[in-house]
């Protein structure tokens, strides 16, 4: 008689336990779907990203390759910095394309300075079209990049290749 | 089951286990919809608020595109025409033509101070268009061209935002 009231008892603590795994199964599945429909907002905000690198880009700068007041941009002065170019005033143009870039950025960040943004990354790149071989034409960073939160990227074209850009902002 | 110790019959024993298994499940499948919905409420709001930002950035992105603003030059088509802009400030016919509590336009780099005058412009900061009220902002990064006047005259382009908000919602 004991002997059976004892493997009853054993029998409804395994039904328990069983229980509470499928419950916990349950919840661990629940959380992977809601972190996983976490992931695309944080895509969606590369849209201001992508804003910012269009804004930049057309950014009067302050290098005139050819004549005054003929300013360039900063897409005409990514393309001057990789043909090793002067400005009229007899600056290179990859030092007035790091100014440049590093105040727009430094100064952008400010409207950031209630968020949690704590790094911030800059890049171009120079390659020939179908060629996976790259030549690095500047790299402005801030921090230290762990997590890349938003990134948004473009190309110019610059014959007979483009040159790829990028921004990312980490936390 | 004191009650049914003497009188209940094994298979009346059966049930009423039964019964409290499917009370016990009915309790927490409510408690879990309970979870759920406070949860799915909670996100909701948040999804809310995403859709009212998305909304106002489109409008952002929209007014910036509209012809009243954009730079008439194919190789820019989300740039904005400060002069424009200036010229709009003032205008009568243009006072509740945005639909919106507040529009405004920023120039973020280089860094100027002031709201945007006849007398100080260019060399000032915001041009506010519309200033109903303090709505909930959106804002999105543009690109601010004028025509400078200085060494015989050139397009200059600045970085800057425009801020736009609609009424709010409750």
């Amino acid at each position: 008689m004991m002997h059976k009231m004892k493997k009853k008892a054993q029998e409804e603590i395994v039904g328990f336990v069983a229980i509470v795994v499928i419950v916990a199964v349950i919840f661990v599945v629940f959380l992977g779907i809601s972190a996983r429909q976490d992931v695309p907002e944080l895509k969606k905000e590369s849209k201001d990203i992508r804003n910012f690198l269009d804004g930049s880009m057309q950014y009067t700068s302050d290098c005139a390759l050819n004549y005054e007041p003929d300013y360039s941009s900063v897409a005409e002065l990514l393309k001057a910095c990789y043909a090793k170019k002067k400005c009229i005033n007899g600056k290179e143009a990859c030092v007035e394309l790091n100014r440049t870039m590093k105040e727009i950025t430094e100064t952008s960040w400010k409207a950031w300075k209630d968020s949690p943004i704590k790094a911030y990354k800059f890049e171009a790149h120079y390659s020939l079209n179908n060629s996976e071989k790259t030549t690095n034409i500047i790299t402005i960073s801030k921090g230290e990049c762990g997590n890349i939160a938003r990134k948004a990227d473009n190309f110019i074209d610059s014959y007979p290749g483009i040159i790829k850009y990028s921004f990312q902002l980490c936390y | 089951m004191s009650f049914c110790r003497v009188n209940c019959s094994k298979g009346q024993l059966k049930i009423q286990e039964m019964a409290f298994a499917l009370l016990a499940i009915i309790i927490f499948l409510v408690i879990s919809g309970l979870f759920y919905f406070v949860f799915k409420a909670s996100s909701l709001k948040e999804d809310v608020g995403e859709q009212r930002e998305n909304e106002a950035r489109e409008i952002a992105r929209r007014i910036a595109n509209t012809p009243e603003f954009s730079w008439s030059t194919s190789e820019c088509s989300n740039c904005i025409d400060l002069d424009k802009l200036m010229a709009l400030k003032d205008k009568e016919s243009y006072k509740g033509f945005w639909n919106l509590e507040h529009l405004r336009i920023e120039v973020i780099y280089p860094v100027k101070n002031g709201e945007c005058l006849k007398v100080n412009y260019p060399e000032c900061s915001s041009i506010t268009l519309v200033n109903k009220s303090i709505a909930p902002l959106s804002s999105a990064f543009v690109s601010l061209c004028r025509q400078e006047f200085k060494k015989q005259g050139y397009i200059k382009c600045e970085l800057g935002k425009i801020y736009a908000g609609g009424k709010k919602v409750e």
